[in-house]
């Protein structure tokens, strides 16, 4: 046994973010994760936003004006869609016709695991909903992630930073006079959190199935796994009635705490002093200017209490030094200290190169280009990843022909009708 | 609280060691029918002092920080840094399926406590250590909490309006981000083991699982661009947070089946009626025409009123909600999501189940936090200690 999830095999129906990243991280442990897609629906993965013809600035193409047979499966082969499918297969299969349908019946036969991330109903007009998949086999595990889940806004559309909105964390993600239009709601944070917290729960049913022989259906919805990583304000709320406001980059115990302008257009640094000790050995660091002194700094409660006047202070020395500089020297005397890490810093980071954190990969247009590694690491059962995204339909020989043991002639005529397309 | 079936993990046992970023990691184990059990230093766990706090009053069964990460655990004291208290330690991993830790890196080495020392004791042992920055590589001995995570991975330069500094994410999402990659790697571990028997350790980086969220490698190695932040705002248009008559509602027409459909809503003005506006990008170039009439549009109704308009016809939107809202919420009320639980100290009071939902095996919350050294007693007996035991223990500053 090699890897951990050697011999599983999942059908992913998933787009965008959070169920690619759930699927990737079954991949990473050895499942043969199979997507299943269509020429005839591309997705926002293929052909959104950030697909070949809508990376950004770039304006997307709408899918009735494609001209399906003429579509360049090169070209679908975005960047965003290689960071978080690579080292799965691909097959093209239209689920639109009932013949197509039957194929994928036959697929789950012969799975372990079937993950999807549509709002209800699309299943279920399918006739995939788990009851449907549970006759053709037993101990599937069904896997839905919806931004809401079943209930009164089941039907909502929604994308991952509506459930930013949606969930609380826009509320709170600000300074404190950052009005509520302008708060933080353009990120991909929720996406991640309710991927993770899938993966997690899917190798959980997979662990329960190998003891008690049962599969199951699990939902989880993608706004209570937001929900459920704000605990602490909605605990405040729930016990002292209070609405949390934003507070920034400070903290309520700690001081100095927060986030400092640095040399060059846009630069910043974090600094996060959180003892006496830690406060002493900044001074040292900083090389003792006459304000590390005063009386007043000298307690967490003085320093908290002068806090404006303190950031300052401190302002005035991270103003000199690049982001990496104070990191470098602050973290050399142990103090809590980062550079405020932008995409290309990212990309030149230190420690995630030394780690071998970043993989690289070959695109049929890009050529090469780098992405995120696996966030974890197993000292035993992950599968090396073969740095490689399938173009749509790669597997269709594999899948259709050697696993289903479809004819040829059969497969033939499928393409020709659009089924397996 | 717990029904008749059997849970997902319930033949696991955890000791969990976490103070700071791994807390999560047990408690998300805990909700899937782990025996969580924390072990907290005499004094009780630094998150003890952690605030917000009931009533705003300190205390160290007060802190609704340490009541939320450690719903579902049982919980125990004990003194590693004395020689018996470590004894007491190796005895509890002989009958541990996990251990979480999230002590910087080389700290349990330090005390012979690391892997090779209790994989010697308990070879099925699965061990996950979070760090800031991992077990090895220039950083590791880097100093990490929340905001330096934050900041180090690439998410906090993105987050945060474009005319401000960056703002870390609210509720230390660094740490509960590799709290639950921790998670999934124990999990996958665990299944690993019950094909080979053998345990094994999990080195997970805060650094490595926040660079992943950031995608920043990527849009770099494509684009040699280094981000930004834009507030609310998408690369669309409207496609932002607009204010209403009862508060703010998040809208995003991005497709152009989105656009016909906003344009129908707002009575297809005549100036938005080219073909032109179909596209995207050159919608987020006219933002400062299109705004104003969104604005004009959104002010005259709720936030209800808006997101029925929006999503009757198919186009993303969402009110911008508060915790208030979300009590208040059809859709999380109808879903049970918000329980009841009982806590001696905090009393009565609101919780969230557990986020996923599994027909065969529920994740129900079974027991409330631990008070300080609330299961000394029974699980110091399974290692065979009595009362009297314990009491010398006590005396002796080990529990």
């Amino acid at each position: 046994m090699k890897w951990a999830l050697e011999g599983i095999r999942v059908i992913d129906l998933t787009d965008s973010i959070v169920g690619p990243f759930t699927t990737m991280l079954l991949a990473g442990c050895g499942a043969e994760v199979i997507r299943v897609e269509s020429r005839m629906h591309l997705g926002f993965r293929r052909n959104g936003p950030w697909g070949p013809w809508g990376s950004e600035g770039i304006p997307q193409i709408p899918e009735e004006m494609i001209d399906f047979d003429e579509v360049d499966i090169n070209l679908l082969v975005g960047p965003t869609y290689a960071e978080l499918n690579h080292d799965k297969l691909s097959i093209t299969l239209n689920l639109a016709r009932s013949e197509g349908r039957e194929i994928f019946k036959r697929l789950v036969k012969i799975s372990d695991v079937v993950v999807e991330n549509f709002s209800h109903g699309v299943m279920q007009k399918w006739g995939f909903d788990y009851p449907d998949l549970r006759k053709i086999r037993e101990d599937i595990i069904d896997v839905t992630i919806p931004a809401l889940g079943k209930g009164p806004a089941e039907k909502w559309s929604t994308w991952g930073m509506n459930l930013l909105s949606y969930s609380g964390f826009t509320y709170f993600w600000g300074h404190p006079d950052t009005p509520v239009t302008e708060r933080m709601a353009s990120g991909f944070h929720g996406d991640y959190i309710a991927g993770t917290e899938a993966a997690a729960a899917i190798l959980a049913a997979l662990y329960f199935r190998a003891r008690t022989g049962k599969g199951q259906h699990i939902e989880i919805s993608q706004a209570e796994a937001t929900v459920s990583v704000l605990g602490l304000a909605y605990l405040d709320y729930f016990v002292n009635r209070r609405i949390s406001q934003p507070v920034g980059n400070r903290h309520p115990q700690f001081a100095p705490y927060n986030c400092y302008p640095c040399r060059g257009d846009d630069r910043w640094c974090v600094i996060a002093v959180r003892s006496e000790d830690e406060w002493q050995r900044f001074c040292r660091a900083i090389d003792q200017p006459s304000w590390t002194g005063e009386e007043k700094y000298q307690t967490m409660e003085g320093r908290l209490e002068h806090i404006a006047e303190l950031d300052e202070h401190i302002a005035e020395w991270t103003r000199k030094h690049s982001p990496h500089q104070v990191m470098k020297i602050l973290q050399s005397f142990k103090v809590p200290a980062a550079a405020v890490q932008n995409y290309e810093d990212l990309f030149y980071d230190l420690q995630l190169r030394q780690r071998g954190f970043i993989l690289e990969q070959n695109l049929p247009r890009l050529g090469r280009i780098e992405v995120s590694g696996a966030p974890l690491r197993l000292s035993s059962g992950q599968k090396i990843p073969e740095h490689r995204t399938a173009i749509l339909g790669e597997h269709n020989n594999y899948v259709f022909s050697h696993l289903l043991g479809m004819q040829e002639e059969e497969i033939k005529r499928l393409e020709k009708d659009r089924i397996i397309f | 609280m717990s029904g008749g079936d059997p849970s997902l993990l319930d033949d696991v046992r955890v000791l969990d060691l976490a103070e700071d970023r791994g807390q999560y990691a047990g408690k998300f184990l805990a909700d899937l029918g782990a025996d969580v059990i924390k072990i907290e230093a005499p004094l009780g766990s630094k998150a003890r002092k952690t605030g917000p706090f009931k009533d705003d009053l300190p205390g160290l069964e007060n802190s609704l920080y340490f009541i939320y990460y450690n719903t579902n655990k049982r919980g125990i004291t004990l003194n590693l840094n004395t020689t018996v208290g470590r004894d007491l330690f190796k005895q509890l991993i002989k009958r541990a399926d996990v251990l979480i830790e999230d002590s910087d890196a080389g700290t349990m080495e330090s005390m012979n406590l690391g892997y090779p020392a209790l994989c010697e004791i308990n070879q099925y042992l699965i061990m996950a250590s979070i760090t800031g920055f991992g077990q090895n590589g220039p950083y590791r001995d880097y100093q990490a909490p929340d905001i330096v995570s934050f900041a180090a991975g690439g998410l906090m330069y993105i987050s945060g309006a474009e005319n401000e500094p960056p703002v870390v994410a609210p509720c230390e999402q660094a740490y509960h981000a590799s709290s639950l990659m921790a998670a999934f790697g124990i999990i996958s571990a665990l299944y690993l083991r019950l094909n080979t028997g053998k345990g094994q350790f999990l080195d997970i980086s805060t650094h490595e699982v926040l660079a992943s969220f950031s995608q920043g490698i990527m849009r770099y190695s494509v684009t040699a661009g280094s981000g930004g932040r834009t507030g609310s705002q998408f690369f669309a248009a409207p496609a932002r947070i607009y204010p209403c008559k009862d508060g703010y509602v998040h809208l995003l027409v991005f497709y152009p089946g989105h656009w016909r459909s906003f344009l129908d809503m707002i009575g297809n003005p005549e100036i938005l009626s080219d073909k032109a506006w179909y596209d995207a990008t050159f919608r987020a170039k006219n933002r400062d025409l299109i705004d104003p009439i969104t604005i004009e549009f959104t002010s005259k109704h709720t936030r209800a009123e808006i997101t029925d308009l929006c999503q009757s016809r198919g186009i993303p939107c969402t009110p911008v909600n508060t915790p208030a809202d979300i009590c208040d919420d059809p859709h999380f009320i109808a879903r049970d999501y918000i329980i009841e639980i009982e806590h001696p100290a905090a009393g009565m009071h609101s919780y969230f189940a557990p986020a996923p939902d599994f027909t065969e095996s529920p994740a129900v919350i079974r027991r409330p936090a631990p008070l300080l050294g609330q299961h000394n007693q029974e699980i110091y007996a399974e290692l065979g200690y009595c009362d009297q035991d314990l009491i010398q223990f006590k005396a002796d500053g080990i529990i």
